[in-house]
């Protein structure tokens, strides 16, 4: 087991996060998961979404309800867009901003972990990255940081290779044009040329699913409501014992 | 450390390339699948273009009051621009002003102390809201109106009573309730102090009341508010009658919102009614009649919304009336998208079926919820209904739901074309009716009379004819060209804009793409066609055709990558040409189809090229071609060369009506793939065994499968028998490039590593070998 966590980290791959092989992505709905009483189990919430807008940064709290057994591992998401009709400066005062919210949210709600979700357009990349730095700075080494990732940030060269994040997550629905040529490849073994790609899985419950072959940590999105039977399936699918 | 530091080096030396990533899909709009086109300001006069049932019904509700010819009053147009303005920006009037902080300064104002200094800052919705940690959302428990109210009072103490020490206790009482804003933790003012003066002992009650009601006790509010409303001495006794009401609504509302006692909820639902009901019978307490209406349809809605819905649509359709009409029409398409858009969040499956069940119960017992409903509908039935109402009212929505509805075969379609044809130009139906009318003309393939109408439709239209409208007819008069000519040249559309796949919305101002939008371009009912039942032979003939040149470039390329998987040496001897024009680079690639060469030369050279353009694929795509500025460039991950042609929506993944499903069903629904023997059946060049030959060699095209399995095969093969030709290492090379860019499998790495081995076993030496360390899975 040692051994292979120095080849795990002689490879450069992160080390394995301190949340469960399963997650589930409770988004801007209303959601009871009190049911959900496995330790395989956690889920990411959308806690707040940060608009960058000129050079100012609105932001939009859930007011949605999360009911959640206080065993269930969590995790806060932050969302972050830019507007597209008055376009973000990017400037430093912005980025502190976007920081000091961030920071704000997860002194406010307690989370142990925080996860990022930015579709960064190739103008906003260096803005995220420095974003992260600054987070990384302020929330210590030992703060689990997570960001989700389009799938055509996964390729070689990447630029997600030297951000300070503890987990990346490549998001496999909604893709768009990347959709046949990432599915070809995953569903016929290949895998992200990213080496940040390779730990985590974004995934949706309505498309199609590479199985769960490799092991990494999956993230289920649903957009309606998720019930008991969503559930059952997924740990089906995941061979992992319910309760 | 080591395998790090070649990976290192490996990575400079083959930096040469450039590898951009990837940016969003550029996606043409050839016609708005949400909305009109823009702008909506000649939607909103009458000029309906092609009504579609995929608008949002706002528009349909403008639709249906032209069609029945009600219209809109400059009054009531602004009503409506303002209620689609709060739909696209959500702010309704917000102007976001941070109103605890407007009470921070008001206050540090009168106690003389420093305000809060005003620098920008990042601006939350709304500031006043605390987290519960108990639903891991903020709450937000204090309204604009308490915050604007309790600045107008203190202005008003102060005023009157000047900088005193009972106006600070009131201050400080006002803090206390405002605590209740910020907090979970119930907080209330002191009581007066003794001897206070009689307004700080009313006021005083207020508060009570106010913070009773954001600390949700709401029995203790209503009492005390209903003790305020009984004491005609308390400036606030006209208002207290409405706050009780707005005390009920809360706790039903709170009961509402949790599984619970549905007897409660009853309870209270009627309690708060009868207090409305008592305020909107007094005309003492006219002044709260407004906002008493306003807070007595929210709850309507959410709990009879039956009753809500029957209500409003005829508030919705009066002429020339004053009033809300961006309120109604936002709580009208609210009340049906609750039943006809299926929400996301249910509390239990048996939530869900329930709500299915209250689906069934829309009130379509009033003409524009009827009509909305049926023009939207997908179920079979509602074409018939459809035809029904048409007979018994003979109106012209009925008429366009109708005729809009049916096919070709349906019974009724005779007397409704027949109907159509009576229909003026100016009529807000004419580009609706004229366009279904021919539809099923094609449908029944009375091709020529289709093509009459056509012709004077888009070459002399009778009224200014909207852009989407345009491409509507483009569209079907392509299916009545009875040679190639004519149809690529109704096929070519010009686009309304070009949208990324992430906007849905189909919203200008959104993207921006360094493309030309003025430039025609290929819709999927051409390419469904072209790439699926189109035979070789017809691809080279419109080579010769004369296409716009950013067409004949991708056609050319195409066209060749389909000649060289279908080995057809002379169609790609034809091609060869049409590619050099485009691209002269190629000419170094292809100098075996200038000269005297064999088959298999001419062959391998047409390998070796395709090697090179990471952008060719054997197939059209709609819009705009290459995501990269140029053909050749590698993406760093996806989107080269191509994938076996049955795999996922290879064909069909750029089709613009991808963009359809996602925002005209709830749940977003995967696209399936458009049937090519429906499409090409629609098109009159093609004969029959044109599209059987076409469908042949769409199956040879499949069987070749990935880019890397036919390249890197036919390379593999070539450098075998000629090991000697001087382009074998750089092929080599390009067919790991292929495995490491392109689609690849489990079975097609033997290819790459293949590749690979001959490359540094026979080539050792060459620069290809050196620049190429690895291949990949």
């Amino acid at each position: 087991m040692r051994l292979a966590w120095i080849l795990v980290i002689a490879m450069g791959l992160p080390a394995a996060p301190p949340l469960p092989p399963i997650m589930l992505w409770a988004w801007e709905t209303p959601h009871d998961l009190r049911f959900l009483k496995s330790p395989q189990i956690g889920v990411a919430y959308l806690a707040t979404t940060l608009l960058l807008r000129e050079d100012t940064l609105w932001v939009r709290r859930r007011i949605q309800p999360l009911r959640i057994d206080p065993s269930t591992p969590l995790v806060a998401v932050i969302r972050i867009e830019s507007d597209e009709a008055r376009r973000a400066v990017l400037s430093p005062r912005q980025r502190r901003m976007a920081a000091d919210r961030i920071v704000e949210v997860i002194d406010t709600t307690g989370a142990q972990a925080l996860q990022l979700d930015f579709d960064a357009k190739l103008s906003e990349r260096q803005f995220y990255r420095l974003l992260l730095l600054d987070l990384r700075r302020r929330l210590g080494s030992g703060f689990f940081l997570s960001m989700t990732a389009l799938v055509s940030w996964c390729g070689s060269p990447s630029w997600l290779a030297d951000l300070p994040v503890d987990e990346t997550i490549p998001m496999l629905f909604r893709m768009g044009d990347e959709g046949p040529a990432t599915r070809y490849r995953l569903f016929n073994g290949g895998d992200f040329p990213a080496l940040q790609c390779r730990t985590s899985l974004g995934l949706s419950i309505d498309e199609p699913r590479p199985l769960a072959g490799k092991i990494r940590r999956r993230y289920y999105f649903c957009s309606r409501h998720w019930t008991p039977t969503d559930i059952e399936r997924i740990l089906e699918e995941n061979r992992v014992t319910a309760k | 450390m080591k395998f790090l530091a070649v990976l290192l080096a490996a990575w400079m030396l083959v930096a040469y390339l450039a590898f951009p990533c990837g940016i969003p899909w550029a996606l043409p709009v050839f016609s708005f699948h949400r909305h009109p086109d823009l702008p909506r300001n000649h939607f909103l006069a009458g000029d309906l273009g092609i009504l579609e049932p995929t608008y949002a019904r706002s528009y349909l509700w403008v639709a249906y009051r032209h069609l029945a010819d009600i219209g809109f009053n400059p009054a009531q147009q602004e009503q409506v621009r303002l209620y689609w303005a709060d739909r696209l920006t959500g702010d309704w009037d917000g102007n976001h002003i941070d109103w605890l902080d407007r009470w921070k300064t008001a206050r540090a104002r009168i106690l003389g102390v420093s305000a809060p200094k005003d620098e920008p800052k990042s601006r939350p919705a709304y500031p006043w809201i605390y987290y519960r940690n108990l639903t891991k959302a903020w709450q937000v428990n204090c309204a604009d109106d308490a915050f604007r109210v309790a600045i107008d009072t203190l202005h008003s103490r102060t005023a009157r009573f000047g900088r005193t020490r009972d106006v600070n206790n009131w201050i400080e009482g006002q803090e206390a309730v405002f605590a209740n804003c910020l907090s979970d933790q119930p907080s209330f003012p002191k009581d007066a102090p003794p001897g206070a003066p009689d307004w700080l002992k009313r006021d005083r009650a207020y508060q009570l009341a106010a913070a009773a009601l954001y600390a949700n006790q709401t029995s203790q509010a209503e009492a005390r508010f209903r003790a305020i409303a009984a004491d005609q001495a308390s400036p606030w006794h006209t208002l207290a009658p409405y706050l009780v009401v707005r005390v009920l609504v809360r706790a039903w509302n709170r009961t509402a919102s949790e599984p619970g006692d549905a007897r409660t909820q009853l309870e209270l639902y009627d309690k708060a009614e009868k207090e409305i009901q008592h305020i909107l019978a007094g005309p003492r307490m006219a002044p709260l009649h407004g906002m008493t209406r306003a807070i007595w349809r929210r709850i309507r809605q959410r709990s009879k919304p039956q009753l809500a819905l029957r209500e409003l649509a005829p508030a919705i359709l009066v002429r020339d009336a004053s009033g809300s009409l961006r309120q109604d029409i936002w709580d009208y398409t609210t009340l049906l998208d609750h039943f006809l858009d299926e929400p996301y969040y249910f509390r239990t499956d048996l939530e869900r079926r329930q709500y299915l069940q209250e689906r069934q119960s829309l009130p379509r017992t009033d003409d524009l919820t009827d009509w909305i409903v049926t023009f939207q509908s997908r179920d079979p039935r509602d074409t018939r209904h459809a035809v029904a109402r048409w007979r018994a009212k003979k109106s012209l929505p009925w008429l366009l739901a109708a005729l809009a509805r049916v096919d070709a075969n349906d019974p009724a379609s005779p007397e409704l074309i027949e109907a159509s044809l009576n229909t003026p130009p100016r009529s807000p139906a004419y580009w609706t009716l004229a366009y279904h009318r021919n539809r099923l003309r094609i449908e029944r393939s009375d091709n020529a009379a289709a093509r009459a109408e056509l012709r004077t439709i888009l070459d002399q239209p009778p009224v200014p004819i909207p852009k989407s409208a345009v491409n509507h007819f483009r569209a079907l008069r392509m299916q009545t060209a009875p040679d190639l000519a004519g149809f690529l040249d109704y096929a070519q559309r010009v686009p309304l804009m070009i949208v990324s796949d992430r906007n849905t919305g189909e919203e200008p101002n959104f993207d921006y793409f360094a493309l030309d939008v003025r430039l025609p371009r290929l819709d999927t009912d051409s390419i469904k066609v072209l790439n699926e039942r189109t035979p070789m032979y017809v691809w080279k003939k419109a080579l010769r055709h004369g296409l716009p040149s950013h067409l004949q470039q991708e056609w050319a390329l195409a066209a060749f990558a389909r000649a060289t998987l279908l080995r057809d040496d002379d169609g790609m001897r034809e091609v060869a040409p049409f590619v050099h024009k485009a691209f002269p680079e190629s000419a170094k690639y292809l100098t075996a189809f200038s000269n005297d060469s064999t088959p298999q030369d001419r062959h391998f050279a047409a390998v070796y090229f395709l090697l090179h353009y990471s952008n060719v694929r054997p197939y059209l795509t709609s819009g705009v071609a290459w995501r990269t500025p140029s053909i050749r460039r590698i993406d760093s991950y996806v989107n080269n060369w191509w994938c076996s042609l049955d795999s996922d929506n290879e064909l069909d993944w750029d089709a613009s009506d991808r963009v359809v499903r996602w925002i005209t069903t709830d749940p977003p629904e995967r696209p399936k793939r458009a049937d090519p023997d429906l499409a090409a059946g629609r098109v009159s060049f093609l004969t029959p065994s044109d599209i059987a030959a076409g469908k042949a060699e769409l199956e040879k095209l499949t069987k070749a499968g990935t880019a890397l399995r036919f390249l890197g095969t036919e390379a593999l093969l070539w450098a075998r028998k000629h090991p000697d030709d001087p382009r074998n290492p750089e092929s080599l090379a390009f067919v790991v490039k292929v495995g490491h860019y392109a689609c690849s499998d489990a079975k097609t790495a033997t290819l790459t590593r293949d590749a690979f081995n001959l490359l540094h076993v026979r080539y050792a030496t060459s620069l290809w070998a050196k620049t190429t360390p690895y291949w990949y899975r």
